[in-house]
């Protein structure tokens, strides 16, 4: 899904006139030196990642012998489709969370300098940082029965009793938005700094007001990030795993953490397999259903 | 605000700056400019970069606010309208095309913001691409047209509104020459067919000359002279502007008389022909500016003006251009036909050098 996302910052990139050389560049080697140059990595790769997962794969098909059953299980199994439905509910409220929090960061991101502009690109980029174990226990702190946003409610007099606000789908939803939030505001930025801003002008010079010449201009072209920044933030959230386990509870169960259940505690591997089969192809049609929807879009803009 | 069409009075100037400065931090961008256009007037406003003519029309077009001064359009105070308020037509440096929108979306884009409606909106459009010669080219879109087919596109969307004053900020300073000469004439047609008002920025002061009604020259955001090519190319009021329009020598030369009837001026020692009507009070250093063309050669030996040497002929197509070493004074340029006699010239010859009194111009020299 990454290879998707920097593809298409890339051809943006590439369309900008300053940036032509790095497609200059590209033949410079002959066939063979290519293929001594990606042979490294594609072996690692090979062993250590395809290897793997096609003989972890396969075993939701050949185990005990040459079968389906485990698909039939896993589709016959009510809660397992749940969960399934659940993770990609999941999934998708926290692309249009971070669509909604993030596009307007990315937008005040183009339109300051000096100091503020510094202060907002850490805010962003801090997160990244730091790693996503770190900011799941920070919610923990956060939402618990004893934590921070209880006892400020409680001292305000909103609240008498503490809110059950951690191991809920709410929970999940606001630190995985909080985790995968970077991911929406990068690209968005991106296509929007690439917006040359004598369009907006020549907008506002036609006769549009401020909110005319967003929608007319900015908003449209900036969509490509936006899509981006989605199908990403999607195929992530499908397989989310550290956030949900710690911040869910048992009764909020995603797919990712059903897999590992089904793999480490109960030693289903065939199931577990199966489940991560499932998960693979959602994640690639929704990458490539995207991309699809990206590559029309770009043949209907420039023809 | 479309009403500003219809009471353009006889007196009201289509455009007034008054007073207007525009300063960044400690640099001042545009230095207390003050200049009338008048409707169906085409200014060009010419200077280096850096000059401020940018600013001037960034003011008038609304995206920069003057730090003092008032701007009216058909004598209308737009100081503080918003850019989607003043009813002008722009056409950008890089043309600004939408490039999500095809060419006839972009080119509609003004009158669907005024609430025109679809069928008087694609009669409209039609009607521009067809003066514009892109008739047929409404689907396409911004991309697959060529640069000067951009250009078209960027002047139909800023004349489809009809407003009362276009403004042109070096629209044609991406093309190259050929195509750039031939679209200096479309838009000069353009405008004489449309009697439409234009400001016109560009930094070829040749471009100007030959598009302008009316040439306003800035420098360092002052105005320095503004007026018709033919008097700003033969009476250029500083050195400045004799030396930004067209081409000009310079050499230094000394007032050593006057009397009632003019002065006496030297060139390295020797006495040139000048017929000033500037008011030179005192003897001293000046600079005696004259254009190649009117340099007359004389070959032989000096009787009098100025005697010099030829160094070189450069050869320009339609033109000859002959470099002259003067004694005691540098290197001079004499501009005459391709076909004068003067052609057989050689390195080295003697020649005399003069000119008609009214063609030379005194300018102070620098520091004195």
């Amino acid at each position: 899904m990454s290879a998707l996302t920097s593809a298409d910052i890339g051809q943006d990139r590439s369309a900008r006139p300053g940036t032509a050389d790095a497609s200059e560049g590209r033949g410079r080697f002959g066939r063979v030196a290519s293929l001594l140059l990606i042979a490294p990595l594609g072996l690692l790769l090979a062993a250590v990642f395809f290897l793997p997962i096609v003989n972890f794969l396969s075993r939701s098909f050949i185990e005990p012998q040459l079968t389906l059953s485990h698909y039939a299980e896993l589709f016959g199994e009510p809660l397992y489709l749940r969960i399934l439905l659940r993770t990609m509910w999941i999934a998708l409220a926290t692309t249009a969370l971070t669509l909604v929090l993030g596009y307007p960061v990315a937008l005040l991101m183009t339109r300051i300098n000096g100091v503020a502009a510094a202060v907002v690109s850490l805010c962003v980029i801090i997160p990244l940082w730091t790693s996503v174990l770190v900011r799941s226990y920070a919610w923990i702190v956060l939402l618990q029965r004893n934590g921070l946003v209880n006892q400020s409610l409680q001292h305000l007099g909103i609240i008498d009793q503490p809110l059950t606000l951690l191991h809920t789908d709410g929970a999940v939803l606001v630190a995985m938005t909080q985790v995968l939030l970077p991911f929406m505001v990068l690209p968005v930025y991106a296509t929007l700094r690439n917006i040359p801003p004598e369009l907006t002008r020549a907008a506002r010079n036609l006769g549009a007001g401020r909110l005319r010449a967003f929608l007319a201009v900015t908003l449209p072209l900036s969509l490509p990030g936006a899509a981006a920044g989605a199908v990403m933030i999607f195929v992530l959230a499908l397989g989310f795993y550290i956030t949900p386990a710690l911040v869910g509870g048992p009764r909020t169960l995603m797919i990712a953490t059903l897999i590992s259940q089904q793999a480490t505690e109960l030693s289903n591997w065939p199931l577990a397999a199966a489940l991560s089969f499932v998960l693979l192809v959602l994640s690639l049609g929704v990458t490539m259903a995207f991309k699809r929807l990206l590559g029309v879009d770009r043949m209907v803009h420039h023809g | 605000m479309d009403s500003v069409n219809g009471n353009r009075a006889v007196n009201v100037p289509a455009v007034s700056f008054q007073h207007v400065s525009r300063r960044f931090g400690s640099v001042t961008a545009v230095d207390d400019v003050t200049i009338d256009v008048a409707p169906g007037e085409f200014l060009s406003l010419v200077g280096p970069s850096g000059s401020g003519k940018t600013t001037l029309l960034m003011m008038l077009a609304g995206f920069e606010q003057p730090s003092a001064g008032r701007l009216a359009v058909s004598g209308r105070d737009v100081t503080d309208l918003a850019p989607n308020h003043r009813n002008i037509g722009m056409v950008f440096q890089k043309y600004a095309l939408f490039p999500h929108r095809t060419v006839a979306d972009n080119i509609a884009f003004p009158l669907r913001m005024r609430g025109i409606g679809r069928s008087e909106r694609e009669q409209r459009v039609a009607e521009v691409l067809a003066m514009v010669k892109l008739d047929g080219y409404g689907q396409r879109m911004p991309a697959q047209l060529s640069g000067g087919q951009q250009q078209r596109v960027a002047l139909a969307r800023a004349i489809v509104f009809e407003p009362p004053v276009i403004l042109m900020d070096e629209p044609l300073g991406a093309l190259d020459k050929k195509l750039r000469q031939h679209m200096q004439i479309e838009i000069k047609e353009l405008q004489a067919r449309l009697k439409a008002t234009v400001i016109y920025v560009t930094h070829d002061q040749e471009e100007a000359l030959t598009m302008s009604d009316r040439v306003a020259i800035l420098d360092h955001g002052k105005l320095v002279q503004s007026g018709g090519p033919r008097e700003l190319y033969e009476a250029p009021a500083t050195a400045f502007v004799a030396d930004f329009l067209g081409d000009m020598n310079f050499l230094p030369a000394e007032i050593t008389g006057m009397d009632e009837r003019g002065i006496e001026v030297t060139v390295g020692g020797r006495r040139v022909p000048v017929a000033t009507s500037g008011c030179w009070k005192d003897k001293g250093a000046v600079r005696l500016a004259v254009r190649p063309e009117h340099v007359t050669v004389l070959p032989g030996p000096a009787g009098q003006g100025l005697s010099g040497m030829v160094d070189r002929l450069v050869f320009q197509g339609s033109n000859l251009t002959i470099l002259v070493s003067v004694d005691r004074v540098g290197q001079l340029r004499a501009q005459v036909e391709a076909q004068s006699p003067l052609a057989s010239l050689a390195t080295g010859d003697p020649v005399a050098i003069t000119w008609a009194p009214e063609r030379a111009h005194l300018f102070p020299r620098a520091g004195s």
